[in-house]
């Protein structure tokens, strides 16, 4: 093999998946033979959830990916790491490859941090041997030192990340794909973990980079490439795919769209519907948000979070819905869920919408952020010195009574005693 | 070496990869996912690994009280019922843990399979080291009732031969269970009756002697067709290797033998020609 050979070479690589309209997919034998008997009647699209990605990375190269939620970054991910099949086109990798893609799966709460380490390790293809050599490095590094012989379940969450952070982060490979996983602990763990990056990328191994976080990604890579809608629309210097990441954020329509995934319910729509229009609300006025959940069987215990999130990354505000509440989503088929703020309340600032829809059996379906970015503006409002922008969450109602006290004497403050020791 | 090792991606790559290689590269997984197991099964019970010989030793005595005392199965000469049936039970439980558990481990770990890559068949076969260590468990606590009962010992190339044929029976179905389970959830809940049809389709609470006694009463056709059962002969053999009494019938068990290896390559292959499409279906 030369040395100029890249460390990833992708041509082509589509992922098609099949959406069958109005009919769940045949979760039963005799659903599945009686649909066989109807001669196919029902009407399949076809949903391209990576169309024809091509691109290289040279060995030692950072390659960030960027694109919004949907986009087809993980898909892509997903298939670089074996874990489903393209539909068309092929890939190449030269050398051992390593996937951080979801940092904590498989780790079993009821073992010990110790054996939670080798159990993980383990399942991210290291053999023992480096487990073990690796072993005092992955403890030192997540922390967790004095709790190495209690069972996970009792960790804090923080503890948690760490930990299974940590063993993804001593995986020996020459191809590593990370996938958001930097958003994860404290602020101090996080700049720990870049430090990490760093010194990964430092070591001249390959590292495909995705993350929605834009300083991470301009401080890890030169070049990046961004999806949207399944494809790759931009291959450059990072600085310019970041540009063209923002701006078609920008240009996108006022929403987010998902497909319905097969098996389980999931978020296919969320749109918001400002006082003004577009994205500009007034202070007071109503604001709609229109949420469809597409549920391919009943979901007991559906529940839906709705949360106002201002630029500083602050819950300002939250609306929620419970099927223990109110009965929602107790049928299959495509469900429509309108909230709506009569007259809301948030203080002058940009806002955007956090969306976490859940129920009983998997707890979380769908955790969305920064969907539908809309500003609160004082319409008809004004104030001396002028409104505060993303400073205070909300302006409540309130009333006022003052007055003027005449009797000073009346109302005198009570004096205090002192008392001998 | 590793480093110069090319991964090449396309379309049905795996179903050109029927192989056992990239299996035994993960076996450090295999071992741990194995050991997760075994560490987990009786956590949080108050009894904890005395389960183990509970299970078939209460089986047994349920068995006893049924077929031993009221339906009056005879047991071989000098044996007491009890002691014939725990034999029976322990290679039966060998045999329907060992389906159950690889069954229902690709929808135990649904989001092992969604969301890390690894070769799918491990999922299946690393139930089975929990299964043996109760397995051996149980055969210890037979070994003083053989000391008791048994006529010539333990024959253990009988007894490791029929062990091995159950196992390789067990898992071949259970590959094909796991499998279908990923699309279909139905064959979950048709397993508990399958296992239970053949506990009694097979000898374990009554002798082979006694069915081919009963059977060959109406037509020796009955028992031929008896015998079409390729663990028939395999449960008998297991007993007899340990009580030294019972009917071995060395031609059936070739044919046990054969139908195991048979099911598990077919089950395994049927496995690894689906493997591919399980994270996107399960």
């Amino acid at each position: 093999m030369s040395s100029s050979a890249p460390a990833v070479d992708v041509r082509g690589l589509s992922k098609v998946y099949r959406i069958k309209h109005n009919t769940r997919r045949a979760t039963s034998v005799v659903e599945a033979l009686s649909r066989g008997l109807r001669f196919r009647r029902q009407t399949t699209e076809q949903f391209w959830a990576l169309k024809d990605a091509t691109f290289t990375v040279a060995q030692g190269e950072v390659l960030g990916i960027i694109g919004h939620n949907g986009a087809g970054k993980s898909t892509m991910l997903k298939i670089l790491s074996r874990i489903v099949e393209p539909t068309n086109g092929e890939a190449f990798l030269r050398g051992r490859l390593g996937s951080l893609l979801e940092v904590g799966t498989g780790f079993h709460p009821e073992l010990t941090g110790r054996e939670n380490i080798f159990l993980n390790g383990a399942l991210l293809g290291m053999p023992r041997s480096l487990v073990q050599r690796q072993f005092a490095n992955i403890v030192e590094f997540s922390g967790v030192e004095q709790f190495l012989d209690t069972p996970v379940k009792r960790y804090s969450s923080g503890m948690y990340v760490r930990l299974a952070f940590s063993v993804a982060a001593h995986l020996d490979c020459d191809v590593l794909i990370v996938d958001e996983v930097l958003a994860v602990g404290d602020e101090a763990f996080q700049r720990k973990c870049l430090g990490k990056m760093n010194e990964v990328v430092g070591q001249g191994r390959t590292v495909l980079f995705v993350s929605h976080n834009m300083s991470a990604i301009t401080a890890l890579t030169q070049r990046s490439i961004v999806f949207e809608r399944g494809r790759i629309v931009f291959d450059g210097p990072t600085e310019g795919a970041i540009e063209r990441y923002l701006s078609e954020g920008d240009s996108e329509e006022h929403g987010y769209t998902a497909p319905p995934r097969p098996t389980e319910p999931a978020v296919t729509r969320v749109e918001i519907q400002t006082s003004q229009g577009g994205r500009v609300q007034a202070h007071g006025k109503p604001l709609e948000v229109t949420v469809e959940i597409a549920a391919p069987a009943p979901v007991p215990g559906a529940r839906l979070h709705l949360t106002l999130v201002n630029r500083l990354g602050r819950y300002c505000s939250q609306a929620w819905l419970y099927d223990s509440d109110s009965p929602i989503c107790q049928s299959a088929g495509l469900h429509r869920l309108v909230c709506r703020f009569p007259s809301l309340r948030l203080a002058p600032g940009q806002y955007t919408l956090r969306i976490h829809f859940g129920d009983r059996l998997a707890g979380t379906r769908d955790l969305l952020e920064r969907l539908c970015p809309f500003e609160v503006v004082m319409l008809g409002r004004t104030r001396e010195g002028g409104w505060p922008v993303n400073d205070v969450a909300c302006f409540d109602d309130a009333e006022w009574s003052a007055g003027v006290i005449t009797d000073p004497a009346e109302h005198a403050l009570p004096r205090v005693r002192r008392t001998p020791v | 070496m590793d480093a110069t090792s090319v991964t090449h991606i396309r379309p049905g790559a795996r179903w050109r990869s029927l192989g056992f290689g990239d299996v035994w590269e993960y076996r450090n997984l295999l071992l741990n996912l194995g050991l997760r197991d075994v560490k987990l099964r009786y956590k949080q019970t108050l009894l904890g690994v005395a389960w183990v010989v509970l299970q078939p030793v209460l089986s047994a005595g349920i068995l006893t009280a049924v077929f031993g005392f009221i339906a009056a199965v005879p047991s071989p000469s000098g044996v007491p019922y009890f002691v014939f049936a725990y034999m029976g039970q322990v290679a039966w439980t060998l045999f329907s843990l060992t389906l159950t558990r690889t069954s229902g481990s690709m929808v135990g770990s649904a989001a092992l399979v969604m969301k890390i890559y690894f070769p799918r068949p491990i999922l299946p076969l690393a139930t089975i080291l929990s299964v043996l260590l109760d397995f051996a468990i149980c055969l210890a606590l037979a070994v003083p009732m053989v000391v008791l009962y048994g006529k010539n010992g333990i024959n253990i190339p009988v007894l490791a031969a029929s062990s091995l044929v159950l196992i390789l029976c067990a898992t071949g179905i259970g590959f094909v269970f796991a499998a279908l389970s990923v699309r279909f959830r139905d064959v979950l809940f048709l397993l508990p009756i399958i296992v239970q049809l053949g506990l009694y389709a097979s000898p374990v609470a009554y002798g082979l002697d006694v069915a081919r006694a009963s059977l060959t009463r109406h037509s020796e056709r009955y028992f031929n067709l008896y015998m079409l059962n390729p663990l028939a002969s395999v449960v008998e053999a297991f007993r007899w290797s340990l009580l030294g009494q019972g009917l071995f019938l060395p031609g059936y068990f070739v044919y046990g033998a054969v139908f195991g290896l048979v099911v598990f390559v077919a089950g395994f292959a049927l496995f690894r020609s689906s493997e591919a499409k399980f994270a996107d279906v399960i």
